[in-house]
């Protein structure tokens, strides 16, 4: 029988640290925090890649792995495969999640909104969530970034957030 | 363990005493108590050493398993076997299924030794020194398979530095456990 997590202690816990890094150690350097942040996702990344990969045979190209990640890995994690990967056939590898699961039970602060809306409603609160959100997606930027680099790819990862539970991540893969 | 010792112990006393299926050895062996230790390691058939390498050929663990003070030798072995491991990555013989396969399988054989390897998907190695001269695959394939999963084990403690070597003890213990049981399975 596989082990089982708990989401809620999970999601709990992720918030957690990012608010302590964000408004406890690093309050005044918001770079600092997001390194910090993406070093602890790099870390997990980097054990879990190791796990997930032991009874596979070894990956003979780039896409192999990215496509690994995409299906093996996320839904260990996740339950789910990502819905959408794209890439430029030159190391950009863009990797979409519809319904991103560390982003379903986020909802954007209300006064933010409020003070959004006086003077560019939808761009302001826009900007807002982005700024929230984006802090919560350096971890998982860092464990793409950890189980990757682990395979032997050394590469680049960053998040976009479009609409909100939908996420995507953009692996640059460095020659 | 106990028995080689015995058995040892039986040669050295009656150091005439010459079994057959050495005779073609022996003349690589002239001192009588070397002789005696290769007729010992024939006999038992156990894994004389393991080792786990990291991607850079970094050392992270190796672990010798012989009473006798040869380390050193056994060492070397498992460096040698580092290029074997290169050469068979870099110009795979084999093709299809078995192309990218962890398991890399008998990498060279000496005369007392067989030295198999294992490359995970993160490019460690994994190798091993028996002394089971007619091993069966099976049993190798399942030794590295568990060896992997306390590799994994060990590495995923939140105190352990990637790319150190790997000091834990329950890594030990447990590696020297499943070194024990192949040994076991194999003379069943």
């Amino acid at each position: 029988m596989g082990r089982e997590v708990s989401e809620s202690c999970l999601e709990s816990l992720l918030t957690e640290i990012v608010s302590s890094y964000c408004n406890g150690f690093y309050a005044n350097k918001p770079e600092l925090a997001a390194r910090r942040i993406e070093a602890i996702g790099f870390q997990v990344g980097h054990q879990l890649s190791e796990r997930y990969t032991i009874d596979r045979q070894r990956f003979t190209d780039h896409l192999e792995a990215i496509k690994f990640i995409c299906k093996d890995f996320w839904s260990e994690l996740f339950k789910k495969q990502i819905d959408n990967l794209k890439t430029n056939h030159r190391g950009t590898f863009v990797l979409q999640d519809n319904r991103f699961r560390w982003l379903a039970h986020m909802s954007v602060d209300p006064s933010l909104d409020a003070s959004g809306s006086i003077q560019d409603p939808s761009a302001m609160a826009e900007n807002k969530a982005a700024q929230a959100t984006g802090m919560h997606l350096y971890f998982p930027c860092g464990i793409i970034r950890g189980a990757l680099s682990n395979l032997g790819i050394p590469c680049a990862v960053s998040a976009d957030i479009s609409n909100l539970p939908a996420c995507s991540f953009v692996v640059r893969i460095k020659a | 363990m106990k028995s080689g010792q015995s058995l040892r112990d039986q040669y050295c006393k009656f150091p005439h005493f010459k079994p057959n299926y050495v005779e073609v050895t022996q003349p690589r062996l002239s001192n009588p108590t070397c002789f005696a230790f290769s007729v010992c390691a024939l006999q038992e058939k156990m894994i004389v050493c393991v080792a786990v390498v990291g991607h850079q050929n970094n050392p992270l663990y190796i672990q010798s398993f012989t009473e006798a003070d040869d380390a050193l030798k056994l060492h070397h072995i498992v460096h040698c076997s580092l290029d074997v491991v290169d050469e068979r990555v870099n110009n795979p013989k084999k093709s299809g299924p078995t192309l990218n396969e962890t398991f890399l399988g008998l990498l060279y054989p000496t005369e007392n030794y067989k030295v198999y390897g294992y490359l995970t998907n993160t490019k460690v190695k994994f190798i091993m020194v028996t002394t089971d001269l007619d091993v069966r695959d099976a049993d190798v394939r399942n030794f590295f398979r568990r060896f992997h999963a306390a590799y994994v084990d060990a590495v995923s403690n939140p105190f352990h530095v990637p790319g150190k070597k790997i000091t834990s003890r329950t890594f030990a213990e447990r590696v020297s456990t499943i070194v024990k049981s192949f040994g076991l399975n194999s003379a069943g």
